[in-house]
């Protein structure tokens, strides 16, 4: 008997959208050189972002998992990479690779323990781990100096070549950034992603056609987590000082709301949510004072408008920024309640 | 440790326990009937202790002040469920969430704006000499504490027990497409839910703030803490989260006391790991079939 084995194969982009690319990259090629050095370092903070950003984003897109522990995650990328550098000499570039490795093994034990747990006690576990992670970093003092931070780790070189100057790091963290956005869009059109895509759909249905769904949520687990200790470490090469202030449940409710904000629908979203987070509240902090004309409580107007399109936009438009662009398409349920 | 450590150590974990179960019920009855974790409980706390704290400094009496904060908090939870969430409650839970985290982002801006950036002072309804009592010191406004959230309990036992819009609320939180065959309407019932969560909240603001001053920025970690009572107990039950809260708060007050103050707030979080590791299905109580 003859067997048809079908090759499942990346979806082919289209003609339209390698021109949108296209355009995407040279845009993105000329914008340091058309903006100020500050906005490039914002540019820069984006695309380390975007890379914890595209973890979450496979996660609870196609997965269908929420982790409060993402900024955890990458907390211990940069930590391992600015401890190692600092108190041992071992050059950032290992130790961004054993950051990662380090943020992986340590999701690949949580995501194994937690392996049962579906839905909000899933989102608990993880924040009970993100808090008790940043706890032990402000309380582990002799090796990441407690709350008051790490400072002096060294920044990246390529061989006699060191990477210094914002625009050096623009070019190198959005080709990383971008790397990664493809690696994951080509993971979840492959038979990888259709599966874990089954799963967020029906979990009891994917099973029952022979998927092994506790491996794939603890793979996806484990993706997104080497993600954002990939990120942590490049943050803490970047900005040479880090303190466990950045890293706490905020940060990961941050990396959440970019997620979700950008839409789940598509890889892409992540991108857009990024940006549009990060872009809104850099303006909110400058504009803001401008129209009324008083800086003394400033920062709380601030957090009172963010708070507010934060809700407005959750409930005109659930699935995201790219929802408005995706006809509705089956992996986006809507609850019926 | 001597004993009379140790027993201090009970009784201010057992205080501390009170307020967790206050803001767990009321974590509880929300995510039953309205389906979202909500981030902003802890805000709701914030709210009750600014108001009763600033309505004092204007002179109102303390009793007045107190109810005053109650209703305030009541309030702004009922408004909240209402043009927030109400109109989203058909998206996803992680949108919910989101939701419930804006919500908590504004409070907290608008109270900075409102009451200040300063911590507020309430004075204590029972001050004077802490009581000697079995070898321990017990401050007056831990009998205060304790004495309010009893009273809660027992109002919360008759409203849940004896009447008949509690036991539509708790029909509601079993299943909500059952409750409303039987004529309960579910979107009154989240309001309901929506304000009485944020009541209780409020109770604990009122009762916390002479002790641990109000400030804008108090909400999180306490509302945090209510979710991990909630979760030792199960987060279906009521009883559970009463249980849970009590035990958080002796576990929390023996560890900082006998293991390390630093990690006092690390206990919590890993008792919350621990739970859901072995008994997803809380401390009390079977599996049902609401259950993971």
């Amino acid at each position: 008997m003859e067997r048809i084995v079908q090759v499942h194969k990346p979806a082919a982009i289209g003609v339209k959208r390698w021109g949108l690319l296209l355009l995407g990259i040279i845009v993105a090629a000329t914008l340091p050189l058309m903006v100020n050095s500050y906005l490039t370092s914002v540019l820069v903070i984006i695309g380390i972002y975007c890379i914890t950003t595209v973890g979450v984003s496979l996660l609870m897109g196609f997965a269908g998992l929420v982790s409060l522990a993402q900024a955890a995650f990458w907390g211990v990328g940069a930590y391992a990479t600015g401890v190692m550098a600092v108190s041992f000499g071992i050059s950032p570039w290992l130790g961004i690779v054993l950051g990662m490795l380090l943020s992986g093994l340590l999701a690949y034990g949580l995501g194994w323990i937690t392996r049962n747990l579906n839905g909000h006690y899933f989102s608990l576990a993880t924040l009970g781990f993100g808090i008790v992670l940043n706890i032990v970093l402000i309380e582990e003092s002799e090796w990441t100096g407690g709350s008051s931070g790490l400072s002096g780790i060294p920044g990246l070189s390529f061989g006699s070549m060191s990477l210094s100057g914002d625009t050096a790091w623009y070019y190198f963290v959005w080709a990383i950034a971008l790397l990664g956005l493809f690696l994951c869009r080509n993971l979840v059109h492959s038979g990888w992603g259709r599966n874990l895509r089954s799963m967020h759909a029906s979990q009891a249905a994917s099973e029952s056609m022979g998927i092994h769904t506790g491996r794939y949520r603890l793979q996806a687990f484990v993706i997104s987590a080497l993600f954002a200790g990939l990120s942590g470490g490049l943050y803490a090469c970047y900005m040479s000082f880090i303190s466990p202030a950045v890293f706490n449940f905020d940060m990961s409710i941050k990396f959440v709301i970019m997620a979700v904000l950008g839409g789940l629908v598509s890889i892409w979203g992540s991108l857009v949510g990024v940006v549009v987070v990060t872009l809104l509240v850099e303006a909110l902090r400058q504009y803001v004072p401008l129209l009324l004309q008083d800086s003394s409580s400033g920062g709380a107007i601030e957090v009172i408008f963010f708070g507010v399109l934060l809700v407005a936009i959750m409930v005109y438009l659930p699935n995201g920024i790219m929802g408005m662009f995706h006809k509705r398409k089956s992996n986006v349920q809507v609850n019926a309640k | 440790m001597s004993g009379a450590d140790l027993i201090q150590l009970i009784v201010s974990g057992l205080t501390v326990g009170g307020i967790y179960a206050l803001i767990s019920v009321g974590f509880v009855t929300i995510y039953n009937v309205n389906g979202v974790i909500n981030f902003a409980q802890g805000e709701f706390v914030m709210v009750g202790a600014m108001s009763a704290a600033t309505l004092v400094s204007a002179g109102c009496p303390l009793w007045l002040a107190c109810i005053v904060a109650i209703l305030v908090a009541a309030a702004v939870g009922a408004i909240i469920q209402k043009i927030a969430l109400h109109p989203a409650r058909f998206s996803s839970e992680v949108v919910l969430i989101i939701i419930t985290i804006g919500i908590s982002t504004a409070l907290r801006g608008i109270s900075q704006i409102t009451f200040g950036s300063n911590p507020l002072t309430l004075p204590a309804f029972l001050s004077g000499e802490p009581v000697h009592l079995l070898g321990a010191y017990v401050p007056r406004q831990d009998f205060f504490i304790a004495g309010i959230t009893l009273v809660s309990m027992v109002l919360l036992y008759l409203f849940f027990e004896k009447t008949m819009t509690g036991s539509a609320l708790r029909a509601c939180m079993m299943n909500r497409e059952v409750s409303r065959l039987m004529g309960i309407s579910p979107n009154r019932m989240a309001l309901l839910a929506f304000g009485l969560g944020a009541a209780l909240a409020g109770i604990v603001g009122v009762a916390i703030a002479p002790v641990s001053l109000a400030t804008y920025d108090m909400g999180m970690m306490i509302g945090l803490k209510g979710f991990v009572a909630a979760t030792i107990g199960g987060l279906v039950n009521i009883p559970g989260a009463v249980i849970g809260g009590l035990l958080l708060g002796l576990a929390e007050s023996l560890g900082a006391g006998l293991i390390s103050s630093g990690y006092k707030d690390a206990i919590a979080f890993l008792i919350l790991l621990l739970v859901l590791v072995f008994r997803p299905q809380g401390i009390v109580g079977a599996k049902s079939g609401k259950r993971v």
